[in-house]
């Protein structure tokens, strides 16, 4: 009975940790937060990056590059071991995610369709990316999938993405930098 | 102490079928709810029509899904000949709106969306987006033809777990065959055939997509397999039909099409088969146009560059047509090829009659997404991603685990099992319980 409970106990252990455990990405600094759900032409350089601990306290506020159009870098940040993220890409609401120093990578998805930069998607985005597929001249930011083309898939994002991105911790505007 | 024992019997037994309840639902959340990508096959329908001339025709544009998808909204961009042909009317169906409807020289193009919501759900997998009214003005045989090239249907997932996508990877045009003879026959609405019907064979291997880029004397098709295999493409004129084979057995195939004559339609199929069944996968039969020759100035506007495929594991080739104002193709200009990526090389453009096409490769590191633009005379025709991964697998026959829609990597086997193990303990204690009471 006893070696039938442990073996028992050990599968489902295992079974546990190996189903819960994030997928393993060799050679990939585990600092990081990986941007997903984004179409292939989408290629940001920069984004604004906040990280506060769950009291507050900010250890970072600022630009911060996007290597491989994908990956935003932590390494040579002090992080806290549990926190909260804010992220804001060109383009794209801003995002709110907690951390801790086991869950990272972050990997996280970004919604895109923010033209007019105000953090919100609205009417005000649609009309801009309406008149640029209806043929008007387009209006910088109007390629949401920045395929070069304005198509559908650009209207597309408007249509599902419609609502507000969090704001930042201090309550200010989110920096235009990022556009 | 017997009494004590079936208790803490039961306690552990709790405790592992709620641990395996809670490994379950992970692995749930892992498996069965990945998001998975539709294909839609767009097509008009009836596909043939026969009218008399000056009199009004329907045609509804549909879409076959692959299963119930939401679609955020359609493109849809046809050609036919505007001086045999008149576009009497574009109407939407009743849940989808237009957003744009243009028109210029036998080319439409019509943007609708779904009337409310962020998108329509396609529960059934068939869709029908609206109508279309042609009126002929003289009589013949005319194709209405998507440009599959642009039609769109954006497809999207509501947990978000992919981008927004297009859909369409299967067209179907219409004839209109317009005679004084004939009685105008508009006939039942007509399923599109799918290759599946045209091949009634068991397998899983599937002509993704087939596309065709046209030119003066050469057209591309550009065929996505499910599973490598060979490809041969049929095609001929009225007066003559050819076929062209590929060397290899691969995934993504460019079949060049030559000697072909400028400005005359042709139609062709696309058949795999040879290494994943027996059996051959044919497309229903298509149609392409040949564009004229020109030596006019380029028009960025109808220029275009395609890579394909858009990603891949060290090389895309890439198309560059060159067009005047009236889509015909020029030739002997000397297009450029520009990347900011030092990852990526691009080989010189070789040019047959307006058909330019180079490859891109990745030659350092493992990965990279970039984009590749084209430009003639330092006016910019047109850029297009590609990403690279030289560790993308390219689907195998016979599939290792894969029951259709599941793949299991070893981790995932190895989860299952020692669920299966602590299964199989959890049966025997419970039986050794039974035993002992």
């Amino acid at each position: 009975m006893r070696w039938l409970l442990i073996i028992a106990l050990s599968a489902a252990a295992v079974a546990l940790v190996l189903a819960y455990r994030p997928p393993l990405q060799p050679g990939a600094p585990a600092k990081k937060i990986q941007l997903s759900n984004l179409p292939v032409g989408y290629c940001p350089s920069r984004v604004w990056l906040i990280v506060t601990d769950h009291a507050g306290k900010v250890f970072f506020d600022n630009e911060r590059t996007v290597g491989n159009c994908r990956e935003v870098d932590l390494t040579d940040i002090t992080l806290p071991s549990e926190g909260l993220v804010y992220l804001k890409a060109p383009l794209a609401l801003a995002l709110k995610r907690t951390f801790t120093s086991e869950s990272l990578p972050l990997i996280t998805a970004l919604a895109l369709g923010d033209v007019t930069a105000d953090n919100v998607i609205n009417g005000a985005d649609e009309v801009l990316v309406r008149g640029a597929v209806s043929g008007s001249e387009p209006v910088p930011g109007t390629d949401i999938d920045q395929d070069g083309q304005m198509t559908v898939i650009d209207l597309a994002y408007i249509k599902v993405n419609q609502r507000a991105g969090e704001p930042r911790p201090d309550g200010k505007p989110w920096s235009e930098a990022v556009h | 102490m017997r009494r004590s024992a079936p208790s803490r019997a039961m306690i552990i037994l709790v405790t592992l079928v709620t641990l395996i309840l809670l490994v379950g639902s992970a692995l749930l959340q892992r498996i069965v709810f990945r998001a998975e990508q539709v294909d839609a096959s767009l097509y008009f329908s009836p596909n043939v029509v026969t009218a008399k001339p000056a009199q009004v025709s329907s045609v509804t544009i549909g879409a076959n899904l692959s299963s119930p998808a939401h679609i955020a909204g359609v493109e849809v961009v046809f050609v036919f000949d505007e001086t045999s042909l008149e576009l009497v009317a574009a109407v939407p169906s009743p849940l989808w709106q237009t957003v744009a409807l243009s028109s210029d020289q036998g080319r439409v193009r019509w943007l609708m969306t779904p009337l409310e919501g962020e998108g329509a759900l396609i529960e059934t997998g068939a869709a029908n987006f609206g109508s279309l009214e042609f009126r002929g003005t003289k009589e013949g045989s005319f194709t209405v033809a998507f440009d599959q090239a642009k039609s769109i249907i954006a497809a999207f997932d509501p947990s978000h777990e992919t981008p927004i996508y297009n859909a369409a990877v299967s067209f179907q045009d219409v004839v209109l065959l317009i005679s004084q003879q004939q009685a105008i026959e508009v006939g039942p609405t007509e399923q599109p055939l799918t290759s599946e019907s045209l091949s009634p064979i068991a397998t899983a291997q599937k002509i993704l997509s087939s596309d065709v880029l046209t030119f003066a004397d050469t057209a591309a098709v550009l065929v996505k397999l499910r599973y490598p295999d060979q490809v041969k493409v049929v095609f001929g004129s009225s007066e003559s039909q050819n076929e062209v084979v590929s060397s290899k057995a691969k995934t993504y195939h460019l079949i060049q099409l030559s000697g072909l004559s400028s400005e005359t339609q042709y139609r062709y199929r696309v058949i795999s088969g040879g290494i994943v069944s027996q059996s051959h996968l044919s497309t229903p039969e298509k149609s392409f146009s040949t564009t004229g020759l020109s030596q006019d100035p380029v028009s960025p506007r109808r220029s275009f560059i395609k890579i394909f495929p858009a990603t891949s594991d060290k090389e895309a080739d890439i198309i560059i047509a060159l067009r005047d104002d009236q889509g015909r193709t020029i030739s002997g200009k000397r297009p450029v090829l520009t990347t900011p990526s030092a990852k990526i090389r691009l080989t010189p453009i070789i040019e047959l009659n307006g058909f330019y096409r180079s490859v891109a490769q990745l030659s350092q590191g493992e990965q990279e997404v970039t984009t590749v633009a084209a430009e003639i005379d330092s006016v910019k025709i047109g850029s297009q991603a590609v990403a690279f991964n030289s560790q993308l697998k390219t689907p195998q026959w016979p599939p290792s685990g894969d029951s259709g829609f599941l793949t299991l990597d070893n981790r995932l086997i190895m989860i299952l099992a020692g669920l299966l193990l602590a299964l199989f303990a959890v049966g025997l204690l419970m039986a050794r319980l039974v035993r002992d009471r």
